[in-house]
């Protein structure tokens, strides 16, 4: 069988954004985790930022609702089984390119999750299998991925979602120039890809001097350019 | 024998340029025992590749596509015919596709008597016609099925083919629809072969005649999806006007 | 044969978890919504001896080379019409039949490339041909990754019980892919799409044949020639296409305008020789109800040699003593409306009131090339488990036979069981499950 080396349009696209969804599914774990930990000495100031920026839209009341829906409402796109969901569509796509055992690691989360849902397990630990599964996800596919331009795009989309969700939480300089150098670490892999008028403007606002996330007109801009940065 | 000078012009306008046009075009005369091509020229617009080939029932056909993104789609069929009687001799066509029912030439009977031979069977179908169907431009569609028409009872020139043709056969006389071009200025026109036995002779039921000569015969097949003069397919959002003019003139 | 197999039935609920895990699923509409539902697998396998499979695989062989045989002959010579073996009629007036095929010649003169063949076995042991699928049979994969995850959960069972290796069928299909595409450029499988029931099977072909899963959109012809489109215009050149796309969807051009499933023009870039077609274009000539009757006769006509398959029985009443026979016997026959595809237009006599039986009848002496009658076949029963019970159930196999240079058949098959304990039909939409199909090494 002659190896095809050309990614459809298509094809670039799932890629891309599966790598997203799932970095959303883990990094949202993290951070949720993280929120949890800090509810549990129920310290208001302590827990509500980071509450807050996980439910923008405040749908949310009570704490225990807060941790469900963001584990289990697939009616709200920032949660985790949303993103995951999403992941799926696109990896379903995928498969001859991921492999089968590589898919695998996605219908198992989706499937506990829902199982999770249907007990209205609270305790965020439950879905601590879907982290090492996504870290198996991420192994499986680098070792199984055939094509070097296809996972490229993937991490592509992996590290794009870092960084915007870093920008999100607002991390400091450090975290941030750190994902953004993984960023274009991937664009010199494939510079068809980027948009270099948008990668110039994100290297003047991503410097030490200018770098304010309080400024909510610097931060949105920053986030709008790196949803900008792929062409695809 | 007649000598005509025949031109058709064809421009697809897109509201926005389109990245993928594939088409499919039967616009060449055909050549026939009756029919003969002197001489032919073909302009098409740049950046289009095209290939001449035949279809399953005989016909021309030119096709080909282009995937650069563009903003229109022109060509130009124009030459010389010359034309005998309208009496095509049988080449070994496969007769019982011609005898079967399509999608859009289906129909329930209308009380109609028709004498026993073919000649007088279509000229009574094609009486028929004229008495019972209204020729109203624009009151159909090329979706537009004998059986609507015979309820409707009205239509184009492709309507009364078509129900020539379902009514043709239903007397078991094989039938088969034509495009062409008919003396004049304006669209292509749309008449009917049926088989004698020996040739294919032509009716053109919207003028309710047997044809003799001002005809110039582009393709046929079992009813209009076989032989559409232009068939095209392209991506995007665009949508398209397309501007169609005919000229055959006897020389 | 001594089958040891109770592990394996034990292990019933791990083997479904792994199907889950492997996605093993197929589309469901149901009041226009798409569903995917798990194909339900029942983990005792149907079990074929190795002599009872040596006599189906060299009859598969022998039917798939006359229907083969025969669609060449219909797009060209028309031999067998003109020596009067199958009336024309039955050709022409076919839906499968496809003027546009005429004189094209398919890479090797393969039409059939993978056949799918319906068989059942009756309480007498003998085999029954019920229907042969010719265009795009699927349901393949199935027993294929119920194999690969059985083996994970129980390798005990392979140890113990000599069973012929299943998963080989990616190998017939990539090898015959090769052999079709010769040299021209990539192969692909043309998927409808996600939401078509079978893209569990045609996304788990490509992963395990290496060919390129492409979508509606992803092809295009040029100079006569196909290729695959990738991003910042690149493209590759297609030299075969297993398509799992219908083929009045496969040339928008030429057939339905509507469709855009297709390549337009590629029925150009096929008939110049440029590309391979899987299955060939019009092969529904072939796998046509009233086509079926004469299939034995093609055996006997293009090969030479007695038919080694039996059809069920089947009359024609086109034929007048088949007529006669239809019409004094309706009663006790199978009754199949030739027009009519799938499980629809079929009607057990024995079902019928005396009014109905009246206007079955009507309905053939009016239109006798319409229909065809089968004697009802008692099926065998094969044991399936449901919820913790031994219960019987009626079930077909589909055996697959693919040829490329070469005529295989593939040493298992998709056993489709009827859960409903009244029905004859096997379908997966119609909530059937499957086994997985052991041919036996010795």
């Amino acid at each position: 069988m002659v190896k095809n080396t050309i990614i459809s349009a298509a094809k670039a696209n799932s890629l891309y954004w599966l790598g997203r969804y799932e970095e959303r599914v883990y990094v949202t774990l993290h951070l949720l985790r993280k929120c949890y930990d800090k509810m549990i000495d129920g310290d208001f100031d302590d827990y509500w930022p980071i509450r807050q920026r996980l439910d923008v839209a405040g749908r949310y009341k009570t704490n225990e609702e807060f941790t469900l829906g963001i584990m289990y409402d697939d009616s709200n796109p920032d949660t985790v089984i949303a993103a995951q969901t999403r992941a799926m569509d696109n990896a379903i796509l995928l498969r001859e390119d991921i492999l089968s055992e590589t898919l695998s690691y996605l219908e198992m989360s989706l499937a506990l999750m829902k199982e999770c849902r249907g007990k209205q397990e609270k305790n965020v630990i439950c879905m601590q299998p879907v982290i090492d599964w996504s870290l198996a996800f991420w192994g499986s596919a680098e070792q199984r991925l055939k094509n070097h331009k296809a996972l490229y795009l993937m991490m592509m989309g992996r590290n794009i979602e870092n960084l915007d969700m870093l920008l999100r939480f607002d991390y400091d300089f450090e975290r941030i120039a750190l994902a953004y150098d993984s960023v274009k670490h991937y664009f010199r892999q494939m510079p068809n890809i980027v948009d270099e008028q948008v990668e110039e403007q994100l290297d003047g606002l991503l410097v030490q001097e200018r770098f304010d996330l309080g400024d909510v007109e610097y931060k949105n801009g920053l986030l709008k350019l790196i949803n900008q940065l792929v062409k695809l | 024998m007649k000598r005509y000078l025949y031109n058709y012009q064809t421009i697809v306008d897109f509201s926005e340029a389109v990245p993928f046009h594939a088409v499919m075009l039967r616009c060449q005369p055909a050549g026939n025992a009756c029919q003969t091509v002197e001489q032919e020229h073909l302009v098409v617009s740049p950046d289009y590749w095209l290939q001449a080939g035949c279809d399953a029932f005989g016909n021309r056909i030119l096709y080909g596509g282009s995937t650069e993104p563009h903003g229109s789609f022109a060509y130009v069929s124009t030459g010389i015919v010359t034309t005998d009687v309208y009496q095509i001799k049988y080449a070994g066509e496969n007769l019982f596709m011609y005898k079967q029912p399509t999608t859009l030439t289906a129909i329930q009977e209308p009380l109609l008597a028709t004498p026993d031979n073919v000649l007088g069977a279509a000229s009574a179908i094609c009486d028929w016609l004229s008495d019972n169907i209204v020729y109203q431009p624009q009151c159909t569609t090329v979706e537009t099925t004998a059986s609507e028409v015979l309820e409707r009872k009205r239509g184009v020139c492709q309507d009364f083919a078509h129900l020539m043709i379902a009514l043709c056969r239903q007397r078991g006389i094989p039938a088969r629809y034509v495009n062409g071009f008919i003396v004049g200025e304006g669209e292509t026109h749309a008449w009917v072969e049926v088989f004698d036995g020996y040739s294919w002779l032509g009716f053109d039921p919207t003028h309710a005649r047997r044809i003799s000569d001002g005809y110039v015969k582009l393709a046929h097949g079992r009813d209009v999806r076989d032989c559409s003069v232009s068939r095209g397919l392209y991506t995007g959002q665009a949508t398209q006007q397309t501007t169609i003019h005919v000229t055959l003139q006897e020389i | 044969m001594n089958i040891r197999i109770n592990e394996l039935i034990d292990s019933r609920d791990t083997v479904n978890k792994w199907m889950e895990r492997f996605g093993v699923r197929f589309g469901v509409y149901k009041h226009g919504v798409f569903n995917e539902q798990l194909f339900p697998f029942d983990s005792i396998p149907r079990i074929i001896s190795h002599s009872d499979w040596a006599y189906l695989e060299k009859g598969l062989k022998q039917r798939v080379t006359a229907l083969n045989k025969f669609l060449w002959d219909v797009y060209h010579d028309k031999r067998i019409i003109k020596d009067g073996i199958v009336p024309e009629e039955f050709v022409y007036s076919s839906k499968g039949y496809m003027p546009e095929c005429e004189g094209i010649n398919p890479t090797g003169g393969v039409y059939a490339h993978i056949a799918g063949i319906d068989l059942v076995e009756g309480k007498d042991g003998q085999w029954y041909v019920l229907e042969d699928n010719l265009r795009i049979p699927s349901g393949a994969s199935y027993p294929m990754i119920a194999r690969e995850i059985t083996r994970k959960v129980s390798p005990q069972t392979f140890t113990q019980n000599a069973v012929t290796e299943n998963r080989n069928y990616s190998k017939l299909l990539s090898t015959m892919m090769d052999e079709m595409n010769d040299g021209r450029g990539i192969s692909v499988i043309l998927t409808p799409g996600r939401y078509n029931s079978a893209y569990f099977e045609h996304s788990y072909f490509a992963e395990k044949t290496g060919a390129t899963l492409a979508y509606p959109g992803d092809l295009f012809v040029e100079d006569n020639k196909v290729y695959y489109a990738g991003i910042y215009k690149e493209k590759t050149r297609v030299g075969c296409i297993y398509r799992r796309v219908s083929d009045e969807y496969m040339d928008p051009l030429l057939f339905e305008a509507s469709s855009l499933l297709g390549i337009p023009n590629v029925m150009q870039a096929y008939k110049a020789g440029n590309v391979a077609l899987i299955n060939a274009i019009g092969n529904g000539v072939a796998d046509d109800k009233g086509i079926y009757y004469f299939v034995p006769k093609m055996v006997e006509y293009y090969l030479g040699e007695k038919p080694i398959l039996q059809n069920a029985p089947t009359y024609l009443p086109y034929f007048k003593k088949d007529y006669d026979y239809v019409l004094e016997n309706i009663q006790r026959l199978v009754i199949k409306d030739v027009s009519e595809a799938g499980g629809y237009g079929v009607v057990f006599g024995k079902d019928l009131s005396k009014e109905q039986l009246e206007e079955l009848r009507n309905l053939i002496i009016d239109q006798p090339r319409r229909w065809i009658a089968q004697e009802v076949i008692d099926f065998k029963d094969l044991e399936i488990l449901e919820e913790d019970k031994l219960v019987e159930r009626k079930a077909d196999l589909r055996a697959f036979v693919v040829s490329g240079k070469e005529t295989h058949v593939w040493s298992s098959g998709l056993t489709r069981f009827s859960r409903n304990p009244d029905s004859f039909v096997v379908n997966s939409s119609q909530g059937g499950g499957f086994k997985d199909t052991w041919v036996m090494e010795e």
